[in-house]
């Protein structure tokens, strides 16, 4: 889901053309999502490659923070 | 049969080989050392990364020229795709750099980094602290607006207060043979060379002496396990870091997007005559000192400079003052009191410089906020330590008689009146010595200077009469000085 997410914010910053203020809003949105998901990929990679298990808390924190960022969007002008 | 390694290990592996990330130049990190704390340098570090990358591509609209600086530094607001997004980023990751720096100082100074044999890692890292301000300070000016050129020139006018050949070096490193011009180039030319080598350079001294030395053990004072688990630098560490990269980034693109920065007017002459000159919030502690009212006229510039100087040089030499073997935090409060305190004031003064643009602070005032401040701060931390010794009272002492507890909080009460008192008394008596040397000799005056001083010497009569009242009726200070003593000789 993390990589699904990912890509469509990914091809939504490749199509976008940041030029009002708004645009630039959603850019900076869509690219913390992007950061924040990769972060989260790499949380749980290098977790489970030493052998322990994400921790649940950080990973609820994660997911509720790409919630709030996607809805940003729609209270972007 | 071999095993089917996934694609990502396979990639991590390929970058191994040839890189060399995993190699035993690299000494791996424990366990313990994977906590945000332990990475406020680095990510200082990603600040600066970032500073970079965004500093390359402002330069390509730039104009280092009085007469261009703010125009170009304009049309990147208004033309430039995503200019005023750049800029912004660019302004508040500068602020997290020293942000993240002044934590890293605080967090290592209070888990003892600055003892043997990291002595010398805290002096480079010192250093580093002072050329990341050194860029907020040269980069304030570029944009060329009314606020940077005012602040500026009232830091620029600091420097002739210092003593020669500090001062003569300085200004010439500055502002060159003088003029606008030559003091923009030279900012720019400090900005975005000269301070980003000296940066780098001491970057690998200290990363070399980190690898030396590794990292710092937590000062709990409970041994560490000797089987505690290493982490290799690639790809655990490198992962880590890189996970805390991601979310201080996510940070400031989204601090930036929500409060875009406006560019101030242009600076003319005209404009910074009605402009109140007010430095960038990191400076403001610094100014508000010089703001104080016995600090006015060139002498008392220069006494106020050396104030600032005189704790500047108290950190620089942590290292050699505070010698004890110990790092435990819990066996350290003066040093603990004295860093609280430190941070308190750096706080409370940058917000009453906030709200006090240009205002002259009269002393007694100053006395009183200052005095005031490390008064509260020093009661609190007492509180905590007389809690933390009475648990470990019962472990190095026989039990002694307990006090009252109302007797203890009258005392408390006693000692905060008299320690405010006494403050007031020492700021009323300052003001009058001033107000006699400046206006000349009055009857009000040294009325006023007689009462100050009485009211001093009561002060300090009742707090000795308090202290012999205590101990006299409970044998309290002894005990404590006993218990005391015996702390410093576990260290």
């Amino acid at each position: 889901m993390l990589v699904a997410l990912q890509v469509t914010a990914t091809l939504l910053l490749w199509f976008l053309n940041p030029i009002t203020q708004s645009q630039t809003d959603t850019f900076a949105l869509y690219l913390s999502v992007d950061l924040v998901s990769f972060a989260m990929l790499s949380y749980q990679y290098r977790v489970s490659k030493q052998g322990g298990q994400p921790s649940q808390p950080w990973l609820v924190v994660g997911y509720l923070s790409l919630i709030v960022l996607l809805s940003s969007n729609l209270f972007v002008v | 049969m071999t095993e089917r390694r996934g694609l990502t290990s396979r990639l991590v592996e390929w970058f191994d080989s040839r890189f060399g990330l995993s190699h035993p130049l690299f000494r791996p990190v424990p366990e313990y050392a994977l906590n945000p704390f332990y990475w406020l340098g680095a990510l200082a570090v990603v600040a600066f990364v970032i500073q970079g990358v965004t500093g390359m591509i402002l330069m390509l609209y730039y104009i280092p020229s009085p007469t261009q600086a703010y125009s170009s530094t304009s049309y990147i607001f208004q033309s430039v795709s995503n200019g005023r997004f750049l800029e912004t980023v660019h302004l508040y990751t500068a602020y997290a750099m020293i942000m993240l720096a002044f934590m890293h100082l605080m967090r290592g100074y209070f888990v003892s980094v600055h003892k043997r044999p990291r002595e010398a890692m805290w002096l480079v890292g010192m250093l580093m602290g002072f050329v990341t301000l050194g860029f907020g300070f040269t980069g304030y000016l570029l944009p060329w607006t009314v606020v940077s050129k005012s602040a500026t020139d009232v830091g620029v006018g600091m420097v002739s207060a210092l003593p020669q050949p500090v001062s003569s070096l300085l200004t010439f490193l500055i502002v060159g043979g003088g003029g606008d011009t030559a003091e923009l180039l030279r900012f720019f030319d400090l900005h975005i060379v000269v301070l980003p080598a000296a940066i780098l350079v001491l970057l690998a001294v200290k990363m070399y002496m980190l690898e030396t030395h590794g990292v710092s053990e937590p000062n709990s004072g409970q041994p560490l396990s000797s089987s505690s688990k290493l982490h290799p630098i690639f790809p655990d560490v490198t992962l880590y870091l890189f996970e805390l990269s991601l979310i201080f980034g996510a940070g400031m693109l989204l601090l930036s997007a929500i409060f875009p920065v406006t560019l101030p007017p242009e600076y003319t002459p005209a404009a910074a005559a009605t402009y109140t000159a007010q430095p960038d919030w990191y400076f403001l502690w610094i100014y508000q000192v010089l703001k104080v009212s016995v600090f006015e006229g060139p002498t008392g510039l220069a006494a106020a400079l050396s104030v600032v100087t005189f704790v500047f040089a108290v950190l620089i030499l942590l290292p050699f003052l505070d010698r004890g073997a110990t790092r435990n935090i819990s066996r350290r409060p003066l040093y603990t009191t004295l860093g609280l305190v430190f941070i308190a004031e750096v706080l409370v003064l940058s917000y009453w410089g906030y709200i006090t643009p240009g205002a002259v602070i009269p002393t007694e005032q100053a006395a009183l906020v200052i005095g005031g401040t490390a008064l509260l701060i020093s009661l609190g931390s007492l509180v905590v330590y007389r809690f933390l010794y009475s648990r470990a009272k019962s472990r190095l002492l026989t039990a002694p008689a307990s006090l009252l507890p109302r007797t203890e909080a009258w005392t408390g009460v006693a000692f905060t009146i008299l320690v405010g008192a006494g403050a007031l008394a020492i700021g009323s008596s300052v003001n009058q010595l001033v107000s006699l040397a400046l206006d000349g000799y009055s009857l009000l005056g040294i009325a006023g200077l007689a009462a100050s001083l009485l009211g001093l010497g009561l002060v300090v009569l009742a707090t000795a009469f308090l202290i012999y009242r205590l101990d006299l009726r409970t044998g309290t200070i002894g005990r404590r000085v006993a218990f005391l003593e015996a702390g410093w000789k576990n260290e």
